[in-house]
């Protein structure tokens, strides 16, 4: 458990800064949005968002959300 | 990579390891071969003379490798990457869940990534090795284990035999693991610096042929190849391949040897603080002088 997850007493869903520095999408290897509300990682380039799930990040395109045009909009 | 060959079935091993590791609760069982590594891992570590902030376990299964590394002084945070989420319950570090074919990192963003008898089951390993230097800083160090060619041989050759002899035809059911002397040139080509790959055979022996295909399956090892013979196999069958088994490579009390061949990797990312042969005619001695008889010796 990183020192900032204890900070906030989130333990359960919160993802590493750490984490967030180093990860890029897997598919196109560009640079990820972090979606603190919705507890994903938007990749624009793919057009996909990563769920996040107890702090673990899915990077994986089975597990992703494929973008609407609503998010597009919203980003 | 869209044009490597699907060798092996990736979206059916992950939902195998999801599966076994939640009907095990979470530990990938006991698994002596990764341990071994983990212990080689940290040894071949502590003679290195430089510190590894932020590190990889790629392809970490239940996280062995790394909680075995994080006790070295010289790693930083270690970071667990598995494609299957439910092995990784009971690992304690950070962990992501990615495909060992398509990573999530940034570029230059890791000092070293190890990886403990994963990659011999990617379709493409040296778009893997490609992607791992990438995501490694300059001098930056790729250390992986994986299991080699030998591995299995005497139940690659019992199926063979059983299945012509029953079935009238083979089909795959021990995969092709990769040559130590092809992997030394595919890190090469993968853009890594001083590449060395070295082998180790471990034979263990088990109390049958069947208790030795039990273990691969409850390892979440067993057949995963996209080719591999969709019908069940019959009894008939089990047992001829048990019995060549026992009859070509059993011991004398009844026990079996099987091996299991460990090529251990290793690659730096290119960095000018490393040995480089020397430029073409930068010589200062000549080879002519170097090569003339010396009289006075003989």
């Amino acid at each position: 458990m990183s020192e900032s997850e204890k900070a906030s007493g989130d333990t359960g869903n919160a993802v590493d800064p750490k984490l967030l520095e180093l990860l890029v999408c897997p598919l196109t290897k560009t640079r990820l949005v972090y979606d603190a509300k919705a507890r994903e990682l938007i990749s624009k380039a793919a057009g996909l968002a990563f769920p996040i799930r107890n702090g673990v990040p899915l990077m994986i395109e089975e597990a992703a959300r494929k973008l609407t045009d609503d998010d597009f909009r919203r980003a | 990579m869209p044009g490597a060959p699907q060798i092996f079935d990736r979206n059916f091993m992950r939902m195998r390891r999801d599966r076994i590791a939640k009907a095990t609760g979470g530990a990938n069982l006991p698994d002596f071969l990764l341990e071994r590594v983990a212990a080689d891992f940290a040894e071949r570590l502590s003679l290195v003379r430089r510190d590894f902030p932020v590190a990889v376990s790629l392809g970490a299964y239940n996280g062995l490798v790394a909680e075995r590394l994080r006790t070295l002084p010289a790693i930083g945070t270690i970071i667990d990457v598995e494609s299957s989420l439910a092995s990784l319950v009971r690992a304690r570090g950070l962990k992501v869940v990615a495909d060992e074919e398509a990573l999530p990192f940034a570029a230059e963003s890791l000092d070293l990534v190890v990886s403990g008898l994963a990659l011999h089951l990617v379709n493409d390993l040296p778009g893997a090795l490609i992607q791992i230097n990438r995501a490694l800083k300059p001098d930056g160090l790729f250390l992986g284990a994986l299991l080699g060619g030998e591995t299995l041989r005497e139940l690659r050759e019992a199926w063979i035999l059983a299945e012509d002899e029953v079935l009238g035809g083979a089909s795959p059911r021990v995969a092709p693991f990769a040559d130590v002397r092809e992997l030394g040139g595919l890190l090469q080509r993968a853009g890594f610096a001083l590449p060395v790959a070295d082998s180790d055979l471990v034979e263990v022996t088990y109390a049958s042929p069947l208790a030795l295909m039990q273990e691969i399956k409850a390892m979440a090892a067993s057949n995963a190849l996209t080719e591999r013979r969709r019908t069940p196999v019959t009894r008939t069958l089990l047992l001829r391949a048990a019995q060549i088994y026992q009859e070509r490579f059993g011991l004398p009390g009844g026990r079996v040897p099987a091996t299991f061949e460990i090529v251990t990797l290793t690659g730096w990312v290119p960095h000018e603080s490393q040995q480089k042969p020397l430029r073409p005619g930068s010589a200062e001695v000549s080879l002519k002088d170097v090569l003339k008889p010396r009289s006075k010796d003989l």
